[in-house]
């Protein structure tokens, strides 16, 4: 399992590996990794075109998957499911593509392997804000 | 023989209706004797209260006193399995000053409950401790995985550095443990900040005890030792929530409740508020704060009483009331427990 939000390549420059997707003009996604012992909120916002083509099609899918499917993630309001032990951190991950909205909530530890990836490339992104 | 007064066994509600028939001096003799009587009625209940020993303690295990500790080296993967051994209790220091600093930080947080609370690790029965480091590659954290597993990153250097570093660290994350095999307080909301608030408290009295720092001379920041230069100069701060870093944003009292959905409804930024209460009880009652103060938030957290989904207030009431059992209805340390909670603008009930 890669670590969402603890590395990544903070000067934003597009990976040869990862080329960006100009068609997915209309994502937008927004990042937020909470908790862990710090208790320091991390925050990233960007549209889809920024992001490495396969990860802005992670968003995407995630998107357009239904509500219920297994390992997806719920919504924040479902995903308020207490996790195991203590200091762990929280994902948070808004997408739209203008019409429709999804709100994932996971975590760390119950990331879906398919999501890592997005949460990885977001995190490289995320930069520390006073908690709400 | 004479008869002695406080010896003869008549039930309260007699003398007072007694009182009220008799005239004005038989009337006042009856109420100081009726006040007499409920003096020693309270302090008779206080000394009875305190001399309830748990089952647990009369009977320790066949090598109480001694940690069992185990050290893993997770060389830089994410598996959340042990992975090679890299000091067992008893062992020499290794070169790896992570594992060392591990082994040694446990050692002194499981001295710290055995000592001042005769607490046998974290379940009380003995368990092994096992620490895994170099979790994952520059990560920044230290977690309980809810198994028995404490898990420290090496930190990127700029939020946090090595984490293995903070006994207060180290402290906190085996209080995680204690606290679910005690109330098990729910991660979220309320209750986990007071779970957040819990592993605070014990983690700086780790540091405390170890430094034999006094109220006066303790810091009571968390973290001071795993931060980077972006968090310095710690985590947070129990003297004054808010002000530990640039990031810092918990309240002090409950006119500050952060209302979130983020961190699990805010149990690292509400901790705040129970935080400061024990630093106010603490520092009111004043000396080591291993002593009163963390007796009293130690018999709190083993009272059943105290639930899973334990409020601010519920927890303020029983710290009250284990102040009370144990040092006196009318003593300085309950006072400074309702000082406390007042201070924070918890009500105590």
């Amino acid at each position: 399992m890669n670590l969402p939000g603890s590395t990544g390549d903070p000067s934003g420059l597009p990976d040869p590996a990862h080329p960006r997707d100009m068609s997915d003009a209309g994502l937008h996604v927004t990042y937020r990794r909470s908790g862990g012992i710090a208790g320091l909120d991390l925050v990233a916002e960007c549209a889809g075109s920024d992001l490495p083509q396969d990860h802005a099609r992670v968003a995407r899918d995630l998107l357009d998957a239904p509500a219920d499917e297994p390992g997806r993630g719920g919504t924040e309001r479902e995903a308020a499911v207490v996790p195991a032990g203590a200091d762990r951190f929280t994902y948070t991950v808004h997408i739209t593509d203008g019409t429709r909205h999804r709100t994932l909530t996971w975590s760390e530890g119950a990331v879906p392997s398919a999501a890592e990836p997005l949460l990885a490339s977001l995190g490289g992104l995320a930069t520390p804000q006073r908690a709400p | 023989m004479s008869l002695q007064p406080l010896a003869c066994i008549i039930p309260p509600d007699l003398l007072a209706a007694v009182a009220r028939e008799a005239d004005a001096t038989q009337r006042q003799a009856l109420l100081d004797t009726l006040q007499l009587d409920q003096s020693f009625r309270v302090v008779r209940a206080e000394n009875a209260a305190r001399t309830v020993e748990t089952t647990r303690a009369l009977t320790p295990r066949v090598g109480a006193g001694t940690p069992s500790r185990s050290i893993y080296d997770q060389k830089h993967s994410t598996a959340t399995t042990p992975g090679t051994l890299a000091r067992s209790e008893g062992q020499a220091p290794v070169a790896d000053v992570s594992v060392n600093q591990a082994y040694d930080n446990f050692g002194y947080t499981y001295k710290l409950y055995w000592d001042i609370f005769h607490r046998d690790s974290i379940d009380d029965q003995g368990l092994p401790i096992e620490g895994l480091v170099h979790f994952g590659a520059n990560y920044d954290n230290a977690f309980w995985d809810g198994a028995g597993h404490m898990f420290f990153g090496d930190g990127d250097g700029q939020m946090l550095t090595d984490t293995t570093k903070g006994i207060d660290v180290v402290g906190h994350e085996l209080t995680h443990g204690v606290t679910q095999h005690e109330a098990n307080l729910t991660y979220s909301g309320q209750s986990g900040a007071l779970n957040e608030s819990v592993s605070d408290v014990f983690g700086s009295l780790v540091k405390q005890y170890h430094l034999g720092q006094d109220v006066a001379t303790a810091d009571w920041l968390i973290g001071a030792d795993i931060v980077g230069p972006q968090l310095a100069p710690a985590l947070r701060s129990m003297k004054a929530p808010g002000t530990a870093n640039h990031y810092d944003n918990q309240p002090a009292t409950m006119d500050g409740y952060v209302h979130t959905t983020s961190d699990n409804g805010g149990v690292h930024t509400n901790s705040g508020i129970p935080n400061h209460a024990f630093y106010v009880i603490a520092t009111t009652i004043g000396g080591n704060a291993w002593e009163a103060a963390g007796q009293i938030w130690y018999d709190t957290l083993v009272d059943p009483r105290l639930r899973p989904n334990a409020t601010f207030s519920k927890f303020a009431a029983l710290t009250l009331r284990s102040a009370r059992t144990r040092y006196g209805a009318s003593s300085n340390e309950a006072a400074a427990v309702k000082t406390g909670w007042d201070e924070v603008k918890v009500r105590v009930r």
